[in-house]
């Protein structure tokens, strides 16, 4: 088992808070807290449900948690204490990104969050209330595997659950697993289609093709962009991009999807489309553009998005450098 | 459920425009096309770490890392070979750390399915690690976060991507209607 030294801002900003908080707030932070723990205590060993009651709870609230000085006040609920502590430590390094600390808080929340207390681990509570410090400061707590992303290990107060190992290393490793499948939930909620996979190795493995596709995705669009780069006019883009961009912006991947599908049959029937664009953008005069020459056309017979591979440069390599005007406005002609 | 808010989405989407917008207008245009694929390509990434921020996440660290390295070529190579160096070690610690069955049990315990199960797991985590930038450091609580984040930000990039393209080809075309 491992023990971290306390990280020095923490003891620092709870020195000072504890003097500033009055009794009111950390009633009603308590309050919260208890109403929460009920949510979870009740809903099972559903790591979900806890999420949900825990992340609706915004950063400047769980900075207010911070209840070292209602240990004394409340010797009832030390876990709170714990609780409002580890939030303190995972509020202050980073309180305007509230994504990192969603994960965490929660995950270890869903670790404490067991319905039989176990009288050791009760003991040691009630030791940690006694002496009075925070709850981080405590030393001879469990401590958080694995906790990567802040730096700042904070102690876990891990309740076992009824009939199962006490042990040291079976209740760290437990907290571990339970916040892997809490992130495993919500990267199958990320990834579209994972939803009915069960089995971490299989969510894995969806996650892998997504994230391959994506990144497969952008290699081509750069691809394409590369294609149409050196002979645009990026200046005069700029004021036409941000402004489609901008109203286009919230559309979200979910329909990406589609528009995927639907954008490539379209290339047969560019033509017609970019004909009625032609007559909005001529009127509108959105963009000024210097004539392009008509060597410009060889760019629109990329051939289709299917080409996911490295050698899909060398087709395109081939496709530009077969540069004319007389095959090209064949092509032109063929497709109005 | 989880994950930055519809704001911060468009905030990213639209620095991430700024940045790439203004990469593309700097890049030169006498490369080929693969040189420009790989220019429009790092710049995509160094735009989204740069629009991404250095908060709450490793891997936009590691791309401007990896690509703002100016040393030369010979460098470059060394301290490629010094990371895979650190790396290795940092594998076989993980793995003798979690090995700590005799040899007898780990022979009897090898077909069970949970053995294989986890065989599975972690050959998939390690096919991951490879493809999250600053992945190979993170051990795996935080490499499903970093995964979680950077699958968030990826799809972003996409949709602003085909944004651009489809506007770019609209312009082009309509540029020659209006040349004919």
């Amino acid at each position: 088992m491992r023990h971290h030294t306390q990280p020095p801002e923490v003891p620092g900003a709870g020195d000072d808070i504890r003097d500033l908080i009055p009794v009111a707030s950390s009633a009603s932070g308590s309050a919260a807290w208890s109403s929460s723990s009920k949510g979870e205590g009740g809903g099972g060993d559903g790591s979900g449900g806890s999420f949900t009651a825990l992340l609706g709870l915004p950063t400047s609230q769980a900075m207010e948690l911070l209840l070292p000085a209602a240990a004394p006040t409340f010797p009832a609920d030390p876990h709170l204490v714990d609780r409002g502590a580890r939030f303190s430590a995972f509020a202050s390094p980073s309180p305007s990104s509230a994504s990192p600390n969603s994960p965490p808080p929660p995950s270890s929340a869903t670790a404490t969050a067991k319905r039989k207390a176990d009288p050791a681990d009760r003991v040691s509570k009630g030791k940690a209330a006694k002496k009075g410090k925070t709850a981080a400061a405590s030393g001879e707590d469990k401590d958080w595997g694995g906790d990567g992303e802040n730096d700042k290990p904070a102690y876990v107060h891990v309740r076992a659950r009824r009939g199962q190992a006490t042990d040291s290393h079976s209740l760290a490793e437990r907290a571990r697993r339970e916040k892997i499948n809490a992130r495993m939930e919500l990267l199958k909620d990320l990834v579209p289609g994972c939803s009915k996979v069960s089995g971490t190795a299989l969510v894995l493995d969806e996650i892998i093709n997504h994230v391959q596709s994506l990144q497969r995705q952008v290699e081509y669009l750069s691809m394409r962009l590369a294609a149409v780069n050196p002979r645009v006019d990026f200046g005069g883009l700029d004021n036409f991009l941000t402004t489609e961009c901008g109203r286009i912006t919230s559309l979200s991947y979910k329909n990406g999807m589609d528009l995927e599908q639907v954008t490539w049959p379209d290339m047969g029937v560019n033509g017609a489309r970019h004909l009625m664009q032609l007559q909005q953008h001529f009127w509108h005069g959105d963009l000024a553009h210097p004539l392009q020459p008509p060597s410009q056309w060889e760019k629109r017979a990329d051939p289709h998005p299917p080409v996911f591979s490295n050698s899909s440069s060398s087709l395109f390599g081939y496709d530009l450098a077969s540069s004319g005007a007389q095959p090209q406005t064949g092509k032109l002609k063929m497709e109005l | 459920m989880r994950g930055p808010s519809n704001n911060t989405m468009m905030a990213f989407k639209r620095g991430f425009l700024r940045s790439l917008l203004l990469s593309l207008q700097s890049s030169k245009a006498t490369m080929s096309l693969e040189e420009r694929k790989r220019a429009v390509k790092s710049s995509a990434d160094v735009a989204m770490a740069t629009a991404r921020g250095v908060a709450g996440a490793r891997w936009p660290q590691a791309i401007l890392s990896s690509s703002s390295s100016s040393s030369p070529s010979r460098m470059q190579a060394k301290v490629k070979r010094c990371k895979n160096i650190v790396r290795r070690c940092c594998h076989k610690r993980r793995r003798d750390g979690n090995n700590g069955t005799s040899f007898f049990a780990r022979t009897a315990l090898n077909r069970s399915s949970t053995e294989v199960a986890r065989r599975l797991v972690k050959k998939r985590t390690k096919v991951l690690r490879r493809m999250i930038p600053g992945g190979d450091l993170l051990d795996e609580i935080s490499l499903l976060h970093e995964a979680m984040d950077y699958v968030v930000h990826l799809h972003a990039e996409v949709d602003v991507l085909r944004l651009v393209s489809k506007a770019l080809q609209r312009s082009t075309t309509s540029g020659l209607f209006h040349a004919f």
